[in-house]
Protein backbone atom coordinates (compact mmCIF):
# COMPACT_ATOMS: atom_id res chain seq x y z
CA UNK A 1 0.00 0.00 0.00
CA UNK A 2 1.27 3.65 -0.96
CA UNK A 3 1.34 6.00 2.18
CA UNK A 4 -1.52 8.12 0.38
CA UNK A 5 -3.60 5.16 0.16
CA UNK A 6 -2.74 3.45 3.95
CA UNK A 7 -3.91 6.98 5.08
CA UNK A 8 -7.40 6.86 3.19
CA UNK A 9 -7.49 3.36 4.26
CA UNK A 10 -7.01 4.86 7.59
CA UNK A 11 -9.62 7.29 7.79
CA UNK A 12 -12.01 5.72 6.06
CA UNK A 13 -12.07 3.12 9.34
CA UNK A 14 -12.97 5.89 11.53
CA UNK A 15 -15.49 7.26 8.70
CA UNK A 16 -17.12 4.69 6.05
CA UNK A 17 -18.50 7.43 3.60
CA UNK A 18 -16.08 7.24 1.26
CA UNK A 19 -16.09 3.36 0.84
CA UNK A 20 -17.15 2.81 -2.70
CA UNK A 21 -16.52 -1.31 -2.46
CA UNK A 22 -20.39 -1.90 -2.52
CA UNK A 23 -20.48 0.46 -6.00
CA UNK A 24 -17.42 -1.38 -7.95
CA UNK A 25 -18.68 -4.98 -6.90
CA UNK A 26 -21.70 -4.56 -8.22
CA UNK A 27 -20.72 -3.42 -11.34
CA UNK A 28 -18.15 -5.99 -11.69
CA UNK A 29 -20.52 -8.47 -11.19
CA UNK A 30 -22.65 -6.86 -13.32
CA UNK A 31 -20.21 -6.72 -16.31
CA UNK A 32 -19.18 -9.86 -15.68
CA UNK A 33 -22.57 -11.65 -15.19
CA UNK A 34 -21.35 -13.17 -12.24
CA UNK A 35 -23.69 -13.63 -8.85
CA UNK A 36 -22.46 -12.90 -5.02
CA UNK A 37 -22.68 -16.63 -4.74
CA UNK A 38 -20.33 -17.77 -7.45
CA UNK A 39 -17.54 -15.25 -6.80
CA UNK A 40 -17.78 -16.27 -2.75
CA UNK A 41 -17.54 -19.26 -3.62
CA UNK A 42 -14.75 -19.31 -6.43
CA UNK A 43 -12.72 -16.68 -4.17
CA UNK A 44 -13.56 -18.82 -1.00
CA UNK A 45 -14.90 -15.48 0.80
CA UNK A 46 -17.84 -16.33 3.21
CA UNK A 47 -20.92 -15.20 1.21
CA UNK A 48 -21.97 -13.05 4.23
CA UNK A 49 -18.64 -10.81 4.00
CA UNK A 50 -19.05 -10.50 0.70
CA UNK A 51 -22.72 -9.24 0.60
CA UNK A 52 -21.15 -7.12 3.59
CA UNK A 53 -18.53 -5.61 0.88
CA UNK A 54 -21.54 -4.63 -1.06
CA UNK A 55 -23.06 -2.87 1.29
CA UNK A 56 -19.65 -0.61 1.33
CA UNK A 57 -18.38 -2.34 4.57
CA UNK A 58 -14.52 -1.68 4.35
CA UNK A 59 -12.73 -4.73 4.47
CA UNK A 60 -10.52 -6.08 7.30
CA UNK A 61 -9.02 -9.39 5.39
CA UNK A 62 -5.94 -7.75 3.02
CA UNK A 63 -6.01 -11.63 1.60
CA UNK A 64 -9.65 -10.45 0.73
CA UNK A 65 -8.83 -7.48 -0.51
CA UNK A 66 -5.75 -9.03 -2.33
CA UNK A 67 -7.96 -11.76 -4.39
CA UNK A 68 -10.59 -9.44 -5.25
CA UNK A 69 -8.28 -7.13 -7.12
CA UNK A 70 -6.49 -9.82 -8.74
CA UNK A 71 -9.87 -11.45 -9.77
CA UNK A 72 -11.47 -8.96 -11.24
CA UNK A 73 -7.61 -6.81 -12.22
CA UNK A 74 -7.74 -3.91 -10.38
CA UNK A 75 -5.81 -1.73 -8.45
CA UNK A 76 -7.01 -1.73 -4.33
CA UNK A 77 -7.67 2.02 -4.85
CA UNK A 78 -10.21 0.93 -7.27
CA UNK A 79 -11.47 -1.82 -5.26
CA UNK A 80 -12.06 0.31 -2.10
CA UNK A 81 -12.60 4.02 -3.79
CA UNK A 82 -13.42 4.21 -7.05
CA UNK A 83 -10.56 5.82 -7.73
CA UNK A 84 -8.84 4.80 -11.31
CA UNK A 85 -5.05 5.78 -11.40
CA UNK A 86 -4.18 7.11 -14.58
CA UNK A 87 -1.49 4.89 -16.73
CA UNK A 88 -0.92 6.18 -19.97
CA UNK A 89 1.53 3.64 -20.83
CA UNK A 90 0.59 1.59 -23.51
CA UNK A 91 0.17 -2.18 -22.99
CA UNK A 92 0.72 -5.00 -25.15
CA UNK A 93 -1.82 -5.51 -27.24
CA UNK A 94 -4.03 -2.41 -26.52
CA UNK A 95 -6.06 -0.85 -28.71
CA UNK A 96 -6.53 2.75 -29.46
CA UNK A 97 -9.35 3.57 -31.56
CA UNK A 98 -8.80 7.37 -32.75
CA UNK A 99 -8.12 9.18 -36.18
CA UNK A 100 -4.31 9.37 -36.48
CA UNK A 101 -1.80 11.24 -38.78
CA UNK A 102 0.57 8.75 -40.89
CA UNK A 103 4.21 10.59 -41.04
CA UNK A 104 6.34 10.12 -43.25
CA UNK A 105 10.52 9.60 -42.17
CA UNK A 106 13.18 9.31 -44.36
CA UNK A 107 15.42 6.62 -43.77
CA UNK A 108 18.76 8.38 -43.03
CA UNK B 1 -36.50 -25.98 -8.61
CA UNK B 2 -36.63 -27.29 -4.71
CA UNK B 3 -37.89 -30.68 -4.23
CA UNK B 4 -39.15 -29.98 -0.38
CA UNK B 5 -40.65 -26.76 1.04
CA UNK B 6 -38.07 -24.85 2.59
CA UNK B 7 -39.30 -23.28 5.69
CA UNK B 8 -38.69 -19.49 6.19
CA UNK B 9 -39.73 -16.75 9.54
CA UNK B 10 -40.02 -13.37 8.74
CA UNK B 11 -40.27 -10.97 11.78
CA UNK B 12 -40.75 -7.39 11.79
CA UNK B 13 -42.90 -5.13 13.78
CA UNK B 14 -44.11 -2.76 10.81
CA UNK B 15 -47.66 -4.05 9.13
CA UNK B 16 -46.76 -2.64 6.02
CA UNK B 17 -43.24 -4.10 5.77
CA UNK B 18 -44.84 -7.62 6.38
CA UNK B 19 -47.47 -6.61 4.07
CA UNK B 20 -44.93 -6.13 1.29
CA UNK B 21 -42.52 -9.64 1.82
CA UNK B 22 -46.03 -11.55 1.82
CA UNK B 23 -47.62 -9.93 -1.11
CA UNK B 24 -44.66 -8.75 -3.32
CA UNK B 25 -41.19 -9.96 -2.21
CA UNK B 26 -42.29 -13.80 -1.27
CA UNK B 27 -44.10 -14.52 -4.50
CA UNK B 28 -40.25 -13.67 -6.34
CA UNK B 29 -38.56 -16.08 -4.09
CA UNK B 30 -41.39 -18.70 -4.30
CA UNK B 31 -40.68 -18.01 -8.85
CA UNK B 32 -37.49 -19.99 -7.82
CA UNK B 33 -37.97 -22.42 -4.43
CA UNK B 34 -40.94 -23.80 -2.90
CA UNK B 35 -40.86 -21.97 0.36
CA UNK B 36 -43.29 -21.69 3.21
CA UNK B 37 -43.24 -18.75 4.77
CA UNK B 38 -44.99 -18.16 8.46
CA UNK B 39 -45.11 -13.96 9.46
CA UNK B 40 -44.29 -12.98 13.23
CA UNK B 41 -44.38 -9.10 14.56
CA UNK B 42 -41.65 -9.73 17.51
CA UNK B 43 -39.26 -11.75 18.97
CA UNK B 44 -42.29 -13.03 21.64
CA UNK B 45 -44.20 -14.78 19.00
CA UNK B 46 -41.32 -15.85 17.57
CA UNK B 47 -40.48 -17.59 20.91
CA UNK B 48 -43.90 -18.82 20.77
CA UNK B 49 -43.51 -20.28 17.29
CA UNK B 50 -40.19 -21.78 18.43
CA UNK B 51 -41.69 -23.25 21.66
CA UNK B 52 -45.17 -24.69 19.58
CA UNK B 53 -42.35 -26.44 18.01
CA UNK B 54 -42.20 -24.77 14.79
CA UNK B 55 -39.10 -25.02 12.45
CA UNK B 56 -37.08 -22.89 10.28
CA UNK B 57 -34.56 -23.17 7.23
CA UNK B 58 -34.06 -19.67 7.57
CA UNK B 59 -34.80 -16.64 9.47
CA UNK B 60 -35.05 -12.86 8.26
CA UNK B 61 -35.62 -10.16 11.02
CA UNK B 62 -36.09 -6.94 11.55
CA UNK B 63 -33.46 -5.11 13.76
CA UNK B 64 -35.39 -2.70 15.85
CA UNK B 65 -38.37 -4.10 17.46
CA UNK B 66 -40.02 -3.69 20.60
CA UNK B 67 -38.36 -5.69 23.06
CA UNK B 68 -35.47 -7.79 21.96
CA UNK B 69 -33.68 -6.03 19.49
CA UNK B 70 -32.79 -8.84 16.06
CA UNK B 71 -29.46 -9.04 17.13
CA UNK B 72 -30.88 -10.67 20.55
CA UNK B 73 -32.96 -12.84 18.74
CA UNK B 74 -30.04 -14.25 16.33
CA UNK B 75 -28.09 -14.92 19.90
CA UNK B 76 -30.81 -16.88 21.04
CA UNK B 77 -31.35 -18.52 18.54
CA UNK B 78 -28.04 -19.29 17.47
CA UNK B 79 -27.32 -21.12 21.17
CA UNK B 80 -30.29 -23.50 19.85
CA UNK B 81 -29.76 -23.89 16.85
CA UNK B 82 -26.07 -23.85 15.99
CA UNK B 83 -26.28 -24.02 11.98
CA UNK B 84 -29.44 -21.60 11.48
CA UNK B 85 -29.20 -19.25 8.50
CA UNK B 86 -30.42 -15.40 10.12
CA UNK B 87 -30.80 -12.19 7.90
CA UNK B 88 -30.21 -9.34 9.71
CA UNK B 89 -32.98 -6.85 7.98
CA UNK B 90 -32.55 -3.42 9.24
CA UNK B 91 -33.28 -0.12 7.69
CA UNK B 92 -31.30 2.94 9.06
CA UNK B 93 -28.68 1.82 12.03
CA UNK B 94 -26.38 4.38 13.66
CA UNK B 95 -23.19 2.03 14.36
CA UNK B 96 -23.61 -1.08 11.51
CA UNK B 97 -19.91 -1.65 12.57
CA UNK B 98 -21.33 -3.57 15.90
CA UNK B 99 -23.24 -5.42 13.00
CA UNK B 100 -20.93 -6.64 10.61
CA UNK B 101 -18.32 -7.82 13.28
CA UNK B 102 -21.29 -10.19 14.82
CA UNK B 103 -21.29 -11.22 10.84
CA UNK B 104 -17.68 -11.64 10.76
CA UNK B 105 -17.82 -13.69 14.00
CA UNK B 106 -20.72 -16.16 12.59
CA UNK B 107 -19.58 -15.59 8.54
CA UNK B 108 -21.81 -18.78 8.02
CA UNK B 109 -25.07 -18.22 9.94
CA UNK B 110 -25.55 -13.99 10.39
CA UNK B 111 -26.46 -12.37 6.72
CA UNK B 112 -26.58 -8.61 7.09
CA UNK B 113 -29.13 -6.47 4.78
CA UNK B 114 -28.55 -2.84 5.68
CA UNK B 115 -31.43 0.13 4.55
CA UNK B 116 -33.70 -2.45 3.92
CA UNK B 117 -32.47 -3.32 0.52
CA UNK B 118 -35.67 -5.56 -1.14
CA UNK B 119 -33.42 -6.60 -3.74
CA UNK B 120 -30.01 -7.63 -1.97
CA UNK B 121 -32.64 -9.16 0.55
CA UNK B 122 -33.57 -11.85 -2.43
CA UNK B 123 -30.00 -12.35 -3.38
CA UNK B 124 -29.07 -13.10 -0.11
CA UNK B 125 -32.10 -15.61 0.58
CA UNK B 126 -31.68 -16.94 -2.83
CA UNK B 127 -28.53 -17.98 -2.20
CA UNK B 128 -28.65 -19.18 0.82
CA UNK B 129 -32.17 -21.46 -0.03
CA UNK B 130 -29.45 -22.31 -3.26
CA UNK B 131 -27.02 -23.64 -0.51
CA UNK B 132 -29.27 -25.33 2.11
CA UNK B 133 -31.01 -27.00 -1.17
CA UNK B 134 -27.10 -28.08 -2.79
CA UNK B 135 -26.74 -29.54 0.92
CA UNK B 136 -29.52 -31.68 0.51
CA UNK B 137 -30.58 -30.43 4.01
CA UNK B 138 -34.00 -31.73 4.43
CA UNK B 139 -33.65 -30.81 8.14
CA UNK B 140 -35.03 -27.68 9.63
CA UNK B 141 -33.98 -25.65 12.80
Amino acid sequence: MTKNLRQQYAKCVCIEDDVKIGKVLDRLLREQNLSYRNLALELGIPKSTLFNYAQNCLPRSGLHIKKLCQRFNITIEELLFDQHTKNTALKRGQIIKGTFTVLEIDEP
Amino acid sequence: MSRQPFTMLFVDDEPPVRDFFNSIWLPRIQNSFLVNATIAKDANEVDRLLSDGHRFDLIVCDYHMPGKNGLEVFKGMISIYPNIAFVLFTGFIKDQRVLWHESEMKPENLYLCIDKNWSLLKEMVLTILTDLYDRGQSQSY
